[in-house]
C-alpha cells in the first residue's frame, strides 16, 4: 500500500485527496477481482487511479505556472512605474536647477539695469542748466526712478523660483514614497507565501501630509482625498512683539 | 547705517532681498546656511537684524534662532523669519525660540521694508 508520506506535500499539496483516490482505485480493483475473479483487475484499477492523480497534478502545475507568469508580468509593470518615478524626479531636479540658474542671471541683469538707472538719475541731477533744461532733467529723473521701482517688484517676483523649488522637492518626496510602496508590492509578489500585508498606500499618502510646507500644498492634499477643506494659514506677516526681540 | 544679516539657502532669495534692502539704504551681509551664519556671528559679525529662512539643509532656521539667542551680545537682536512655511505649529516654535516676527514668502518689497523699518526705525 502507498503511504501519504510518500507524496510530496509541496509538489502535491492536496495529498490526502490523492491518497483517498488511490485507495478508492485500489479497492475498486480488488472489488473487480472479487466479482469477476480476474486477477489482473487490481493492477488496472491502480493504474487508473495513478493516472487520475498525475492528471490532476499536471493540471495544478500548469495553473500555478500561469499564475506565476501573470505575477511576473505584474512585477515587470511595477518595475516600469519605478523607472517612471525616477524620470519624474530627474525632471524635477532639472527644472529646479534650470530655473535657479535663470533666476540668478535675471537678478544680476536687473541689478545692473537698476544701477545704471540710478547713475543716470544722479547724473541728470548734477547736470547744469545749460546742458539740459530743468523740466527735462526732472522728467528724466522721474523716468529713471520709475525704472528702479519696477525692478524692485520684478526682483521680488523672482522669489517664485524658491517657492517652486520647494513644491518640486515635495513632489520628489511623494514619488520616493510611491517607489517604496512599489518595491514592497514587488517583493510580496515574488513571495506569495509572505504573511506580511503591504502598507496601505492611503496611510502612506496621509503620512506625506506631514512633509508639506505650504498651505497650498496641504489644501491640494485635502482636495486629492476628496476633502474640500481650506486651511487657515494665519497672517502673511506677523510680529511677535510681546515675546521676540525688537531693535 | 544698519546692517541686516540675510540667511537663506536659496541664492535667488539672497540676491533679490539683498538688492531690495541695499536699495532702501541698509548694509547687507549674507550666509547660505545656518552653520555659515553661526560661524560669521562667532567671528564677530554684529548685525542690527537677522532675517532667516526656516527650511535649510543642516541647521534649520529655528535652531539658528535658538543658537543666536545663546551667543554673547545677540540675545536681543531682532530676528525675522521669512519662509514658505505656513503651519501654525512652526510659527509657534519660532515664537518660542524668541523670533521677532514671521513673513510668508513671496514677500513684497513694500511689506518687507515696512516691517524692517518698524523694527529698525533708524534705517
Amino acid at each position: 500500500m502507498i503511504s501519504p508520506a510518500i507524496l510530496d506535500r509541496h509538489r502535491f499539496p492536496d495529498a490526502r485527496m490523492a491518497f483517498a483516490a488511490l485507495t478508492v482505485g485500489a479497492l475498486a480493483g480488488l472489488g473487480a477481482t472479487f466479482v469477476s475473479g480476474v486477477g489482473a483487475a487490481a493492477p488496472i484499477g491502480l493504474i487508473a487511479a495513478v493516472s487520475l492523480i498525475l492528471g490532476d497534478h499536471l493540471g495544478e502545475r500548469r495553473s500555478r505556472a500561469q499564475m506565476r507568469s501573470r505575477l511576473d508580468r505584474a512585477t515587470d509593470e511595477l518595475l516600469q512605474y519605478q523607472a517612471f518615478t525616477r524620470l519624474l524626479r530627474a525632471q524635477a531636479e532639472r527644472i529646479s536647477g534650470m530655473s535657479g540658474d535663470a533666476a540668478r542671471v535675471i537678478i544680476e541683469g536687473l541689478r545692473e539695469i537698476d544701477d545704471r538707472a540710478e547713475r543716470l538719475a544722479t547724473e541728470l541731477g548734477n547736470a547744469s542748466e545749460h546742458q539740459c533744461d530743468a523740466e527735462t532733467v526732472q522728467s528724466l529723473k522721474i523716468e529713471a526712478e520709475a525704472i528702479g521701482a519696477r525692478i524692485m517688484t520684478m526682483l521680488a517676483e523672482l522669489q517664485f523660483q524658491d517657492v517652486t523649488q520647494q513644491q518640486l522637492m515635495f513632489l520628489s518626496r511623494l514619488s520616493l514614497l510611491l517607489d517604496d510602496h512599489i518595491a514592497e508590492l514587488r517583493r510580496m509578489m515574488d513571495d506569495r507565501r509572505s504573511p506580511e500585508p503591504a502598507a496601505r498606500f492611503k496611510d502612506l499618502f496621509d503620512a506625506a501630509l506631514s512633509d508639506t510646507v505650504m498651505a497650498s500644498q496641504r489644501n491640494d492634499h485635502h482636495s486629492a482625498q476628496g476633502a474640500g477643506m481650506e486651511e487657515n494659514s494665519g497672517p502673511m506677516i506677523e510680529l511677535f512683539a510681546d515675546e521676540g526681540a525688537t531693535g | 547705517m544698519s546692517t541686516i544679516f540675510l540667511v537663506d539657502d536659496s541664492a535667488t532669495i539672497l540676491m533679490s532681498m539683498e538688492t531690495i534692502l541695499k536699495k532702501a539704504g541698509y548694509a547687507v551681509t549674507t550666509a547660505a546656511s545656518g552653520e555659515l551664519a553661526v560661524a560669521a556671528l562667532g567671528k564677530g559679525l554684529k548685525p542690527n537684524m537677522i532675517i532667516t529662512d526656516i527650511h535649510m539643509p543642516g541647521m534649520n532656521g529655528i535652531d539658528l534662532i535658538r543658537k543666536v539667542r545663546t551667543m554673547p551680545g545677540l540675545q536681543f537682536i531682532p530676528i525675522l523669519v521669512v519662509t514658505t512655511e505656513s503651519q501654525q505649529s512652526k510659527r509657534d516654535e519660532a515664537r518660542a525660540a524668541k523670533a521677532t516676527g514671521w513673513l510668508v514668502k513671496p514677500v513684497q518689497p513694500d511689506d518687507l521694508l515696512k516691517v524692517v523699518k518698524q523694527i529698525l526705525p533708524k534705517g
